[in-house]
């Protein structure tokens, strides 16, 4: 039987290598694009007729544009209007992603640290730019509480530094660990359907089938958090007090 | 009355009936919400992220650390200062979430933030 990790295996499927470094298109690179393209053509094809009573993929297109645009309202306010395309983006890309990972198969790009790492550093970096940007070296201040004695200033800051810094690392990582040990669970217990034969296997059989229904919960809500935690940190970054 | 109205009074429904309607889809939809709070599940994801929250600090300071280390070939001196200096952030994170002031930068922003919104969001 394969090892429940065989399935994170990177496989490459056109190698191509450039200026010695390894750039070959991947499965985990064929997923992304098959996202890509499932997420163009459903929002096309939901927005193509375009009416005012909304048929079943419209509607379906309208309530995930107004679920995105709620919780930037909510979380942001109305200067978070602009970042609406990069937050809408980011929650489908994730979701699409997690949903496209429960396919019997397929690949859980989410599933990969190397991904959700980079999407965590782009959306830190992007909202300490942004903090600079809106509030220039004012932004630093926030590293150091007002009121505390300056000459607590040497351990009060890298402790403030670190607590920032650790937070593009626990939004990857949140997203990474629930992908992969979701699909790792659903692997063992239905390897147990095998080898407990065909009366016993009945219960790992209905314990996967639960596991499965809770991991489509979870590739919704850890998409959800995901872009919430976004909304959040440039909330932050926004107004700052 | 014959069929006929009877089939339409069901259609179209009174104005009392509806604002009827709209009381009771409010009523509802603030059960929901208060349920979402506090679930079973929510603590155990809060739970679950105080524990990722505390290591995540300790990596970040432990690998800040290394590197600086690494740069101006001093180890393990960095290495050891950060690790401690990442254990303080770590334990500062917790008693943010469990004070619900992990929402933004800086303890300073968050208390003041706090006193003007109580209710954040928690997850």
């Amino acid at each position: 039987m394969v090892s429940p990790v065989h399935q994170f295996e990177i496989l490459p499927l056109i190698p191509i290598r450039f200026g010695g470094v390894d750039i070959s298109f991947s499965n985990s690179a064929l997923f992304m694009l098959v996202a890509v393209l499932a997420i163009y053509l459903f929002l096309a094809r939901g927005m193509r007729e375009r009416s005012l009573v909304p048929g079943r993929f419209q509607s379906l297109v309208e309530m995930i544009y107004g679920f995105v645009a709620n919780m930037i309202r909510d979380n942001v306010g109305k200067e978070g209007e602009e970042y609406f395309p990069f937050i809408f983006t980011l929650f489908t890309f994730v979701l699409v992603g997690n949903l496209l990972g429960m396919l019997p198969y397929s690949f859980a790009y989410t599933s990969h640290i190397i991904v959700t790492g980079a999407l965590g550093i782009t959306v830190f970096a992007g909202v300490t730019v942004i903090g600079f940007m809106r509030h220039g070296l004012h932004f630093l201040r926030l590293f150091f509480p007002q009121g505390a004695p300056w000459a607590t200033a040497p351990i009060l800051i890298p402790i403030e530094l670190i607590s920032y810094l650790s937070r593009p690392f626990s939004l990857s990582v949140r997203l990474f660990a629930n992908v992969t040990v979701g699909h790792i669970m659903l692997k063992v217990l239905a390897g147990f359907v095998v080898s407990l034969g065909l009366l016993l296997g009945v219960v790992p059989l209905a314990a996967t089938v639960g596991v499965t229904v809770l991991e489509f919960g979870i590739a919704f809500l850890q998409a959800y958090v995901f872009a919430i935690l976004s909304c959040i940190y440039l909330n932050d970054a926004i107004h700052m007090h | 009355m014959s069929r006929r109205d009877a089939r339409d009074a069901e259609d179209t429904p009174s104005p009392q009936e509806l604002s009827d309607f709209s009381i009771r889809l409010q009523k509802a939809r603030g059960t929901a919400l208060e349920k979402a709070k506090v679930g079973e599940s929510d603590r155990l994801g809060l739970a679950l992220r105080v524990g990722l929250e505390f290591i995540a600090a300790i990596v970040v300071g432990g690998g800040l650390g290394w590197s600086l280390d690494s740069i101006l070939q001093t180890q393990p001196l960095f290495m050891v200062v950060f690790l401690v200096l990442g254990g303080v952030a770590g334990t500062l994170n917790v008693y943010r979430i469990s004070q619900g002031l992990d929402e933004s930068i800086g303890l300073g922003q968050a208390k003041r933030r706090k006193e003007e919104s109580p209710q954040g969001w928690r997850m």
